[in-house]
């Protein structure tokens, strides 16, 4: 089993839920700082717009988001297994 | 200001039953046969075990008290702290968890030390599991100080004496099994008393968090208590309090990484019994911590509300005087008083006792594993017997223990939250890279760890301890981002300097066999 192959399959796909995610966070609060005078004025249900963002989406999206990446890893690593019990 | 309090009946119920708890767990596990049984629980921790472990680990005096205080103090802005406490779990579960527990060793230092055959390198982590536990456990002795001192009626100095003896006795006998199960009961007790927090008023009494913005939001005059002027829209806006994006994002950043560099934290993945298991800790941990994350803002903003309406919402004399005198610290006591009576504080104090002694407790743990096993075992004399490993960690664990009495001392002015942020700076900028790089790029050389850990450890100690002699430009509230950018950089210009100087010897004979055991197949 050729390592650096497993290792680099590994890394783009944590790279490919980290990279956005970690992006979104860092926009996110931009947006919140730079364009406040914006956002100050919106809410959803009442509730200010970056209080709905930052104090309550963020956190299902997040266990949405990193529940299928668990899986997902999780399952890669049975295939490696089983592919390595077959060699 | 006087202030007329009693200990509540509950408090003492609960701590005594937790007291109680703790030495029926102690004496349970006094016997560790093997080191890995002391500081690894023996590798067998069940994951939903564990993330309860961790989250309350995690969840120190800072979280409990200092979360929904800074919310309550800063509105907007101290919402940071929940936000990227919470966010900090993903660049751990991403990157480190599973690797981590595949390498299968017990420390931090074990990794960077056995990765790149250095002796230097193991010394450097040493030194980052010693710096950063002390940064954090002072504010956990500040609050047991403070708070608890408050809440139980001791001067500052007794409860932190009385603390520190109590963690340490049962750390000391108990290892990390004793702990885990501690821990458990403990995370359970701070979850359930911040949950009624914010359920009675949610629930009960119906202030909405759209109710109480709306409020806010209109205040604008003098604060009841204190006579001083509060502008309630701009205390909901960004910026009330974090002034500069520069400082923002640093703080952020820290926030996001220093969790996956924090090696009470990192520790406890070694517990689960496989990389998969790991995984799924992780994500139990943030189905827990996330939960109380969403809460603590909101009980901040709520006793904010009731501080403003305090004469409508019928607050007493004390427990305004509680929120004027330290209100970013006792914030959640005097909601837990305010909105249950004695049950409700009683469970708050509990909470509060079970936070600090969680927390400390890993702390010791961690650094005991430091200085027993990376410093004495692997540095001094390898061939120890494992009963003398087991008898030398215990004994590194006491003398830890008691070290929190001196730091609670000198932390007497400081500020929980702060200092707690000023760990995750040195985390996120010492063992987070090496670790990363490390473990994902083998073209690391031993020189480029040695060059990330020290330029995390030296720059975040210049850059908190020398603020004021820095330029401007290089003055941050939190400088975690920004070292950690340094680290990076230097590990990856050290290890390309030593590799044009050596050649292909300047890379680790063995990097392919390690690169297999961290992103192979278990067996």
């Amino acid at each position: 089993m050729d390592v650096n192959k497993l290792r680099k399959k590994q890394l783009n796909f944590a790279l490919a839920f980290g990279i956005p995610y970690f992006t979104f966070i860092i926009a996110l609060y931009i947006l919140v700082y730079i364009g406040k005078d914006w956002i100050i004025h919106q809410s959803i249900a009442g509730l200010p717009l970056h209080y709905v963002l930052v104090g309550l989406v963020i956190y299902p999206l997040t266990w949405i988001i990193f529940i299928i990446y668990t899986r997902a890893a999780n399952a890669m690593e049975d295939q490696m297994q089983h592919e390595q019990s077959k060699e | 200001m006087e202030t007329v309090y009693q200990l509540p009946i509950t408090a003492m119920i609960l701590i005594g039953a937790m007291l109680v708890f703790t030495v029926v767990t102690t004496w349970m596990f006094r016997v560790q046969k093997t080191a890995a049984d002391y500081y690894l629980a023996g590798r067998k921790v069940h994951s939903f075990i564990n993330a309860s472990a961790i989250s309350s680990d995690y969840l120190s005096a800072a979280s409990f008290l200092g979360v929904a205080g800074i919310a309550f103090l800063n509105g907007f802005d101290g919402i940071i702290y929940a936000f990227g406490f919470f966010v900090g779990y993903i660049a751990l579960l991403l990157f480190l968890a599973s690797p981590l527990r595949k390498f299968g060793k017990y420390t931090v230092p074990d990794f960077v030390s056995e990765r790149f055959h250095s002796k230097h390198a193991r010394i450097w982590g040493i030194v980052g599991v010693l710096f950063i536990s002390m940064f954090y456990m002072a504010p956990q002795m500040l609050g047991a100080g403070k708070v608890m001192g408050l809440l139980l009626g001791l001067n500052y100095r007794t409860a932190i004496v009385v603390i520190a003896l109590i963690i340490t006795l049962y750390v000391t006998v108990g290892g990390m099994k004793g702990t885990t199960i501690n821990q458990l009961v403990q995370f359970w007790i701070m979850f359930g008393s911040m949950f009624l927090l914010a359920f009675i008023p949610f629930m009960i009494k119906g202030f909405t968090y759209t109710e109480i913005t709306s409020f806010i939001q209109g205040f604008n005059g003098p604060d009841p208590v204190s006579g001083t002027m509060f502008n309630g829209s701009a205390y909901l806006e960004p910026g009330y309090w974090l002034t500069s994006l520069k400082d923002t994002m640093s703080l952020l950043l820290a926030l996001m990484f220093g969790t996956a560099g924090l090696p009470h934290i990192l520790v406890r993945f070694y517990t689960a019994p496989d990389g998969k298991a790991a995984r799924k800790t992780v994500v139990y941990v943030l189905l827990l911590i996330g939960c109380f994350y969403i809460l603590s803002p909101y009980v901040g903003h709520v006793i904010r509300y009731v501080l403003l309406r305090s004469n409508e919402l019928g607050l007493s004399a004390h427990l305004a005087a509680w929120l004027a005198d330290d209100g970013k610290n006792l914030a959640v006591p005097v909601a837990g008083s305010y909105f249950g009576g004695q049950i409700l504080l009683g469970l708050v104090v509990a909470g509060a006792f079970a936070a600090i002694l969680s927390t400390v407790a890993g702390l010791i743990i961690t650094c005991a594993g430091a200085i027993g096993h990376d410093l004495v075992v692997n540095l001094i004399n390898p061939n120890l017997p494992e009963r003398t490993r087991v008898r030398t960690a215990r004994i590194a664990a006491m003398g830890v223990g008691l070290l929190g009495i001196p730091l609670g001392f000198a932390a007497e002015k400081m500020q929980i939250a702060v200092l707690v942020g000023l760990a995750f700076a040195i985390a996120a900028s010492t063992f987070f890279p090496v670790l990363v790089m490390g473990i994902w790029w083998p073209n690391m050389t031993k020189n480029g760890a040695i060059a990330g850990l020290a330029t995390g450890i030296i720059g975040s100690f210049i850059m908190i301890l020398g603020k004021s002699m820095m330029p401007v430009m290089l003055q941050f509230q939190n400088p975690g981002g920004f070292v950690m950018l340094l680290s990076f950089a230097a590990i990856y210009a050290f290890s390309k300097l030593e590799y044009a100087r050596c050649g292909k010897t300047a890379i680790p004979h063995d990097v392919d066999e390690v690169m297999a055991v961290l992103h192979g197949p278990e067996h």
